[in-house]
């Protein structure tokens, strides 16, 4: 009663509300050195290296591209994400414009009979439950090999110059109580050689 | 030019209605969203929520609060997670206002969706209202488009774009009225566990009778998580 008769008491009004809200807000500021530094921006295309630029030039030619860059406890890097005859493409340089990898997203259907059996194989005997929601192909080699390949090989070609391929998937691993992502490294020849939980960001904001 | 044609259009639309026989309300709405983890597949969200109004009118129908402090709302949800996107809730909600207490029993099923650059989360909530010995019930449908300010994902120290559109069906008194929210705000990301959100909320009540009224709030949002 006595805390009705407070919120009621028109004197208190605005200001209260504000005292409030201050008063439980203040503690919870957190400092900046408690947070891992790890965080993508988008960036302009003047502040990407040279050499990036000419790649991507050359080898997506008349496409919009959008350029990211990204920070991280191993350094910087940048990025440049495209669409390409109908793929997302996503193309790594480190920060002098050195090509570390192309990531091409595809359907997992579109892989090799042979690789798609022993992910499965995988995935049954560790998950209780599961559904495959992105692939994607890793490609690595010299810049003048990677150029070729995407410019003129089609989707069906390019799984040959594979180096692994990247899968995220939705399920219940046998060591959980509920259903998270994950995402799964993938060999060539279809083995799995790291997995890894995918940690979501906080939801209550949009749920609440 | 477009949009910003179309955003004036839409004021224009919404002030000239409200000048017409409708009553309006406005004010602010501030909030304190805290979440409690209890374990991998329960959490505990509580929020507190106040509603300061600044003015109302026209003076002929509305209720001429004027500059007054409404109501306050103690909310709390125990959410079971379904995965880490997906949860169903249970929740109660006391209500204070002018003295009077208000109950409310809240029921949800929320839904997220990461997409490339932005998130969509579906909530879908019945709750049960019981305000002077009468009840009153709504289901309610609310469509949540968030979207980081830079990069692809929201990032600790960026600003984010968020809009809810919620749909609110409700019965009570033995008659169904339907009430609309659309509410656009701009938010920032202290870290993973913290946010700050402010923005319009601009709510329409009694679309179906024809005491419609127009609410616009300028909402302040603290999210945490513990």
């Amino acid at each position: 009663m006595i805390l009705i008769s407070y919120l009621n008491d028109r004197s208190t009004r605005f200001v209260s509300t504000l005292l409030f809200f201050l008063l439980f807000c203040l503690p919870y500021v957190e400092t900046k050195g408690q947070e891992k530094l790890e965080r993508e921006y988008r960036i302009s295309v003047d502040k990407v290296p040279e050499k990036a630029k000419d790649f991507v030039k050359n080898t997506y030619s008349n496409t919009k591209v959008k350029w990211y860059k990204e920070e991280s406890f191993s350094g910087f890097s940048v990025e440049a994400k495209m669409k390409w005859k109908g793929q997302l493409h996503s193309v790594e340089f480190d920060t002098l414009g050195n090509l570390q990898d192309v990531e091409v997203a595809i359907d997992f259907n579109d892989i090799s009979k042979a690789n798609q059996e022993r992910v499965h194989a995988y995935l049954k005997a560790n998950f209780q439950h599961y559904k495959i929601s992105k692939t994607q192909l890793q490609l690595k080699g010299p810049p003048a090999q990677l150029q070729r390949i995407i410019t003129n090989e089609n989707q069906a070609q390019l799984e040959k110059f594979a180096i692994n391929y990247e899968l995220v998937v939705k399920g219940r691993h046998h060591e959980d109580n509920i259903v998270h992502f994950y995402e799964l490294l993938v060999d060539r020849k279809g083995a799995v050689i790291n997995r890894s939980k995918i940690v979501e960001r906080a939801v209550n904001h949009l749920i609440f | 030019m477009k949009k910003k044609g179309l955003l004036l259009g839409c004021l224009l639309f919404v002030f000239l209605h409200i000048s017409g026989q409708d009553r309006y309300q406005l004010g602010i709405i501030p909030q304190i969203n805290n979440e409690f983890s209890l374990g991998d597949r329960y959490e505990l969200n509580s929020k507190i929520e106040m509603r300061q109004l600044l003015k109302d009118g026209p003076s002929d129908i509305s209720a001429q609060k004027g500059f007054h402090f409404e109501r306050s709302d103690f909310e709390t949800i125990l959410n079971r997670k379904l995965s880490s996107l997906d949860g169903i809730g249970l929740g109660y909600l006391l209500r204070i206002e002018e003295g009077q207490i208000i109950h409310r029993f809240i029921q949800q099923f929320a839904h997220v969706q990461n997409k490339v650059g932005f998130r969509l989360a579906h909530r879908f909530r019945g709750d049960e209202t019981l305000e002077d010995g009468a009840w009153s019930f709504r289901l309610r449908y609310r469509l949540s488009f968030e979207k980081p300010l830079s990069g692809l994902q929201i990032d600790p120290h960026e600003f984010y774009l968020k809009i809810n559109n919620e749909y609110l069906p409700t019965y009570a008194e033995k008659q169904l009225d339907i009430e609309i929210r659309l509410l656009v705000s701009l938010g920032y990301n202290f870290s993973e566990k913290m946010r700050l959100e402010s923005g319009l909320d601009y709510r329409a009540e009694n679309i179906v009778a024809k005491n419609t009224e127009h609410q616009c709030w300028l909402n302040l949002g603290w999210f945490h998580s513990f």
